[in-house]
């Protein structure tokens, strides 16, 4: 046994024991019980509207043939290519496609997008970005926030998993996983990192700055299920909304 | 038989495990204040996401594996923050290290440390990972992770009381390739 692993254990025991007295504070807690509710409160926001849909389950297959019921009243305004639409208004407020889950594999959203997805029948739904969005730069594969959220800001997608794709990424991972992170001074950043559930661990890690070109997405795990009915009342979905996936439009990559 | 509450869940964690996970999270923050924040951080991300709540020690497990994700990924972040600052809010808060009240030996040299150093220390001596794992976990190439290692060893090594010139433990283990 070494001494200095040994010694380091032994002294950060001591400082652990007396951290963890203040974790046993009632205060603490409570504390903890309240963000567990909210988070769980935010992720069942679209489990919520799945008995509203009338969720149905069905084979990726299925969904790709008969992406869903209704498509011919709620198709997208823009025809062909959904990222040939118009940009980002400027005002916070982005388009936004439902999208069906992926199969796991190590570029899931980036096979998804290069099988057309979404695609002109994909139900598009605005969605809200408040605080800075960042150039659409292969700089976001690296350290860069996606998008940064000021103090107060708490959209139905917060802390929900996330990843973005672009059409063409020259090196590496094409659809990164995001991870939300709260800063200090109040608001929260989204930035590559977190764990993955879609990357099947046995696929290499690669992850330079690579360049982008073609339509940038940030893809949200879930779907806000009030404003979906909204876009498209009475649809009858294949997967549960919970499962479904958001992907919003950020623009062209620069 | 009844879903164990939330509350009493947590409060069972933090009794049984609250010292080791406050340890490692001490380790990898160098301060009293930063191991509390990242045990709550981690412990709430973590039972957001699972709702099989019977097992603690599978709890702990996991929490601990957040902290490291949380941790990481917040040293990554820490440069970015600092310039996106003025764009969210007027006032940044001071250095968590700051905050420190437990000033020994041990806690200031350890506060003192490049955070990715201390974080390799940690990673290495706390978790076991190898060098290579320290690596990709921290995006890092092999050389630099050997190079933080050596650092943080040569500065805590006497606050410790040990030589700094122990073998590693582990051996390093070459990565696989794309």
């Amino acid at each position: 046994m070494n001494d200095f692993h040994d010694a380091l254990r032994h002294e950060a025991h001591k400082h652990g024991e007396a951290v963890a007295a203040a974790l046993a504070a009632d205060a603490v807690v409570a504390s903890s019980v309240r963000g567990i509710v909210r988070g769980r409160r935010r992720r069942a926001t679209a489990q919520a509207g799945a008995g509203v849909l009338g969720a149905t389950a069905i084979g990726l297959a299925a969904w790709l043939a008969v992406p869903f019921l209704g498509a011919g009243e709620t198709e997208p305004a823009s025809a062909g290519d959904p990222s040939s639409g118009p940009a980002p208004s400027g005002d916070h407020t982005y388009r936004a496609f439902v999208v069906p889950p992926p199969e796991p594999g190590c570029s899931p959203l980036a096979d998804q997008l290069a099988a057309g997805l979404p695609s002109t029948q994909s139900v598009e739904f605005p969605v809200e970005v408040p605080g800075v969005t960042q150039p659409l730069t292969g700089e976001l594969w690296g350290a860069e926030p996606v998008l940064v959220l000021p103090p107060g800001e708490e959209p139905w997608y917060l802390g929900l998993d996330a990843w973005v794709v672009a059409a063409d990424v020259s090196d590496g991972i094409p659809d990164p996983h995001l991870t939300w992170t709260s800063l200090s001074v109040g608001g929260w950043a989204l930035s590559p990192g977190g764990d993955d559930s879609l990357r099947d661990p046995e696929c290499a890690y690669n992850q330079p700055i690579p360049d982008l070109e073609g339509a940038v997405y940030l893809v949200i795990e879930g779907v806000d299920p009030d404003a979906l009915e909204q876009a498209a009342p009475g649809i009858e979905w294949a997967y549960e909304a919970a499962e479904l996936h958001t992907w919003v439009y950020l623009g062209e990559a620069n | 038989m009844s879903r164990p509450d939330i509350a009493e869940v947590v409060a069972d964690v933090y009794r049984e495990a609250g010292s080791r996970l406050a340890a490692y999270g001490y380790v990898l923050t160098g301060s009293h204040h930063g191991a509390e924040e990242l045990v709550q951080a981690a412990l709430v991300k973590t039972l957001v996401k699972r709702r099989r709540l019977d097992d603690h020690r599978a709890i702990e497990g996991y929490v601990r594996a957040t902290m490291r994700t949380i941790h990481i990924d917040g040293i990554r972040r820490d440069a970015t923050w600092r310039r996106l600052v003025p764009k969210v809010a007027a006032q940044p808060s001071p250095e968590p290290s700051a905050d420190v009240d437990e000033h020994d030996e041990i806690t200031r040299v350890l506060a003192a440390l490049p955070p990715r150093v201390r974080t390799a220390v940690a990673l290495r001596f706390y978790d076991d990972l190898t060098v290579a794992d320290i690596a990709v976990a921290m995006h890092l190439s092999d050389g630099t992770v050997k190079k933080y290692l050596a650092d943080g060893r040569q500065r805590l090594a006497p606050v410790l009381g040990v030589s700094d010139e122990d073998p590693e433990r582990l051996p390093v283990v070459e990565r696989r390739g794309p």
